[in-house]
């Protein structure tokens, strides 16, 4: 009896183990699960480029277009940081990189009228029922191992032109969220370009670097649409056209990500639509 | 035989029906350990509980598990078809999940997070598919990798490092399988990682927390969040279309790869050193030229250690910047990145002159490997005769093939006698 038990005890056993050499696990199963077809003629759409993806807030309730003049501050003393590094620092390349002295470009605000430079300001989509304007290509440039502009933006499937101002090589390396990564060399002097398409608009401002010279980094902004404005040296910016109604903008610096990530703006017909905006110290890691 | 052996001896020790029952419990409880389980991704798991439910619910809904694979016909991958040989679709995927999981996971893991259980011990690191980036393709700057491309590396391995050559292994359908699993494993991870960046900025736990002390409700962040996901009303939930989009990207991307003209061949035939004795000097002058300072990272000798190596790199996407703590160039999946050694003539792309020519031309993605035919394109001859878009496609690749053979020919130039003492030296010859 005891004899028979065990010899079933070995069978199972046995059988148990081959059981984990087979090569298909037992149980493991395939659903097939089918694309949904109205999705797909989206893409079709998508693909030709003729539609930008529109907003749904854009309520337009007056006539016509109105512009908006906006100009963001620092609140608070003037930081000042510290330089990358000076003039005839040794760095890569120092008879172009530190032939004059780099600063730190992640916080640049204006000493005397305090605008903060470099602060991105855009709806995310269209405005329902706006006009897109035709992409344009851009051009984005580098001089004495800067990046120019240091916040820039961009249209979707039209290029940026990179360009090179410098008698060294430089490489364009993206970080994007979206798009798929770039990363091509630039000849020395370059002033025709290479050009950088993105495809898809992306939600926030993503990262550009060299990667021949560590401290050099810059941020673009592609976007569907025109309605977007990146702050100057005044800490200004401006968008005009903008559809009557209500818009919902993102606020961007790089220090910080999202300034703001809802903000509420009424945009009346013409050109009075003013907006400010003061932010402190500690929104920016200071 | 060894395991019955091993069973006589512990029985007799044992007493047989004990260890029956231990082993059958061992048993029950199923081969190898616990179930085969997709890990979250981190940047999941720093959502807040409502979006990341949202996210692990996508996954579920259009990936599956291991164990009950879904097969989303969104995608672009060949989950086979149902046809004389196979009673139901899906064949295709499931064989490349079985190889998968017999032969890749112990490195790659089972979600293609190169994180298997082996993967700690390996240097360089197991590939993370879930970027939807592999280094050695033949396509573009941006582009992803081609079914070509993955079939290569399973074929030849990767000199050098721990991925070794499957062509013994497996058979030519058997490959195909897995390369579609990997791709699919790598789509399934890029969705991941493209829904977490869509929320990441509005629903981290850290951006939530920030939101709250800035003045908003935590409640209606919540309730936002829930209406994001579940729709709200009757309304659809407006995540199902971030799903859409983010697939129909996915989708675009790995489809148009796969389409003709795509994949980067040279034009112009290559030169051998024997042909054109030129090409080797030409090569290394554009080496070490300002044009393309492959010296930088290779170093003058080639032997990979040049400045680059030795700086401290900022992490990209910190501002402001942090760097990382080890010296040396990072990938994008953060593990230090040594420029090739070419004195040692092994390169991890393969060794053909084509994959040298495409190292050059279109770079290494997801490392600072940049394409370099950008930097080549000069649309005007040394005489400043201009030059049509042919002649400048033409003149990129002969650079290219100069480069080549110089980079062919570093392992055997002569290295610079090692130094000895004069009394050894005056010895040394007789």
């Amino acid at each position: 009896m005891k004899r028979m038990k065990n010899f079933w005890m070995t069978v199972v056993l046995g059988t148990s183990l081959l059981g984990c050499g087979l090569a298909v696990t037992p149980g493991v199963t395939v659903t097939v699960k089918t694309a949904d077809g109205a999705a797909a003629e989206e893409v079709a759409v998508a693909a030709t480029g003729e539609t930008a993806s529109a907003g749904t807030e854009a309520t337009a309730t007056g006539s016509g277009p109105g512009d908006l003049a906006g100009v963001i501050t620092f609140d608070g003393d003037v930081p000042s940081l510290p330089l990358i590094h000076g003039a005839g620092a040794q760095v890569r390349d120092k008879e172009v990189c530190s032939a004059e002295a780099v600063p730190d470009e992640s916080l640049v605000v204006n000493a005397s009228t305090k605008g903060i430079q470099g602060i991105f300001v855009y709806l995310e989509k269209a405005p329902a029922g706006a006009d897109i304007t035709p992409a344009e290509p851009v051009t984005f440039d580098q001089k004495g191992c800067r990046f120019l502009p240091h916040a820039l933006l961009a249209r979707v499937k039209a290029p940026v032109m990179v360009l090179s101002d410098d008698s060294v090589a430089h490489n364009t390396h993206t970080f994007p969220k979206r798009n798929g990564q770039f990363n091509g060399s630039i000849p020395p002097n370059d002033r025709k370009g290479t050009p950088v398409t993105y495809t898809i608009a992306e939600k926030e401002p993503l990262e550009v670097k060299c990667d021949f010279h560590p401290w050099m980094r810059a941020f673009h902004l592609p976007l569907d649409h025109q309605f977007a404005a990146v702050t100057d040296a005044d800490g200004k910016f401006a968008l005009a056209g903008l559809p009557a109604g209500n818009h919902t903008f993102k606020v961007w610096h790089e220090r910080t990500g999202l300034l703001e990530r809802a903000l509420k703006v009424t945009i009346k017909p013409g050109a009075d639509n003013n907006l400010e905006l003061k932010y402190g110290k500690s929104k920016f890691g200071l | 035989m060894l395991c019955w052996l091993l069973w006589e001896d512990l029985s007799v020790k044992l007493g047989r029906s004990l260890v029956c029952w231990g082993l059958l419990l061992v048993l029950c409880a199923g081969c190898g350990g616990p179930e085969a389980k997709f890990v979250i991704d981190q940047g999941t798991l720093d959502l807040t509980t409502t979006a990341r439910r949202g996210v692990e619910k996508a996954l579920l809904d259009n990936f599956g598990t291991p164990h009950k694979l879904v097969a989303w016909q969104k995608l672009p991958v060949n989950y086979g078809e149902k046809d004389a040989d196979h009673d139901a679709a899906g064949w295709n995927l499931l064989e490349g999940r079985q190889l998968y999981m017999r032969h890749c996971l112990h490195c790659h893991g089972v979600s293609g997070d190169g994180a298997g259980p082996t993967s700690p011990y390996l240097n360089p690191r197991p590939r993370d598919y879930r970027q939807g980036i592999f280094k050695f393709t033949s396509t573009a700057g941006g582009a992803k990798a081609t079914r070509d491309d993955l079939h290569l590396i399973l074929k030849n391995g990767i000199p050098g490092t721990s991925m070794p050559s499957f062509v013994v292994l497996l058979k030519a359908p058997e490959m195909e399988a897995v390369v579609e699993y990997v791709r699919w494993l790598a789509m399934r991870g890029e969705f991941e990682r493209k829904l977490v960046a869509e929320l990441a900025s509005d629903y981290t736990k850290t951006a939530v927390a920030q939101r709250v002390k800035d003045g908003e409700s935590a409640a209606e962040i919540e309730t936002a969040v829930k209406t994001l996901m579940q729709g709200a009303d009757g309304a659809p939930a407006e995540f199902q279309t971030t799903i859409t989009d983010v697939a129909d990207a996915l989708a675009g991307d790995w489809s148009a790869v796969e389409e003709e003209g795509v994949v980067i061949v040279p034009k112009v035939k290559r030169q051998l050193p024997t042909e054109d004795a030129e090409s080797i000097a030409r090569g290394r002058a554009l080496y070490m030229s300002e044009k393309l300072k492959c010296y930088s990272c290779h170093g003058m000798g080639g032997k990979g250690d040049g400045v680059s190596t030795v700086d401290y790199w900022a992490i990209p996407g910190t501002s402001p910047e942090k760097k990382y703590a080890e010296r040396g160039l990072h990938d994008t999946w953060g593990n230090v990145v040594k420029p090739r050694n070419l004195t040692t003539g092994q390169f991890r792309g393969g060794r053909r002159p084509v994959d040298l020519y495409r190292r050059i031309y279109v770079g290494i993605k997801g490392t600072q490997m940049a394409g370099f035919a950008t930097a080549l394109r000069d649309d005007k001859d040394e005489q400043g005769n201009p030059l049509t878009p042919e002649q400048v496609d033409a003149r990129v690749d002969r650079h290219i093939w100069d480069l080549v053979n110089y980079v062919l020919d570093v392992p055997h130039q002569k290295q610079s006698p090692s130094p000895l003492l004069p009394s050894v030296a005056a010895t040394a010859g007789k």
